[in-house]
């Protein structure tokens, strides 16, 4: 506890720092998947040019994950903890619901989702187990 | 894919055995499951009212349960740096499957590719889990 308290100031500044890093690349992300729109419903390309312009948020994305690898290595263990929970709670909940959606979809005739679906949960899920495990340990 | 025996100590040896074989279980459990539910579904001379095709369609979830308690005793066995390996693999395969699975989608919108079942996200995360889990062992070997 003692440990948890003396380090506050500096998991504080590792955490700020990391989310900022992140809703930077997120910002630029979705910006960048409005400019591919626009340019789709403007230039209406096919073939190669279309894949490319689908493929320019990812150069986005890449940011967003990284800056959020490299944070979580230098929070401390508590801080790390409470974030592999998170982690894992939320791939847990994107590997069922794609599996449960996923049959009732083959099987059951349920109308099919975009992909992009998955990625929506797990953002989701994470975001709830966040919250909910900080307020479990009270940070 | 995960664990060396020959590595580890006895308790440790003997936890990652059990862990492959309980996976193992789980898996043609998986795979039974899977092509009864269709076989139910699709191949038989009767219909099942949408009531019981939608619980035979969600069957395949039992086995997926059984899989992640499985997992979740063998991360349990496991010492601090282990989780860390197998969490931060967890990670790396969330973020390459859900920012995969969004561009995927505009390439389906745009550039017209074949429409991706959500059943393969599952798949998709054990196969990224599976490689990311080496190299980062390798990291911090």
């Amino acid at each position: 506890m003692a440990n948890r308290m003396s380090s506050r100031p500096l998991l504080t500044l590792v955490v700020k720092r990391t989310f900022r890093s992140v809703a930077i690349y997120t910002s630029l992300y979705v910006i960048l998947t409005f400019v591919s729109a626009g340019a789709v419903r403007v230039l209406h390309p096919s073939g190669a040019l279309a894949i490319a312009l689908a493929l320019v948020p990812a150069v986005a994305a890449i940011g967003i994950v990284r800056p959020y690898i490299l944070g979580l290595r230098e929070m401390d263990e508590f801080q790390r903890r409470l974030q592999y929970e998170a982690i894992l709670i939320a791939a847990a909940t994107t590997a069922f619901a794609s599996v449960a959606y996923g049959f009732l979809e083959i099987l059951a005739g349920f109308p099919r989702l975009p992909a992009f679906c998955a990625v929506l949960v797990t953002v989701g899920a994470f975001a709830l187990a966040t919250v909910f495990l900080n307020l479990r340990h009270r940070v | 894919m995960t664990c060396e025996p020959g590595d580890l100590p006895p308790k440790a040896k003997r936890a990652s055995l059990l862990y492959m074989r309980d996976m193992a279980i789980c898996a043609v459990v998986y795979v039974g499951v899977v092509f009864g539910a269709v076989t139910l579904i699709r191949h038989m001379p009767f219909s099942l009212p949408q009531w019981a095709v939608v619980i035979v369609a969600l069957t395949p979830l039992i086995p997926a349960l059984m899989m992640v308690r499985t997992y979740m005793t063998y991360l349990r066995s496991m010492d601090e740096l282990g989780r860390r390996i197998q969490t931060e693999a967890w990670l790396i395969s969330a973020a390459i499957v859900g920012l995969g699975t969004f561009t995927y989608s505009f390439l389906e919108e745009w550039a017209h590719f074949p429409r991706l079942d959500l059943v393969w996200i599952f798949p998709a995360l054990i196969f990224f889990w599976g490689a990311a889990t080496f190299f980062v062992r390798r990291r911090y070997k």
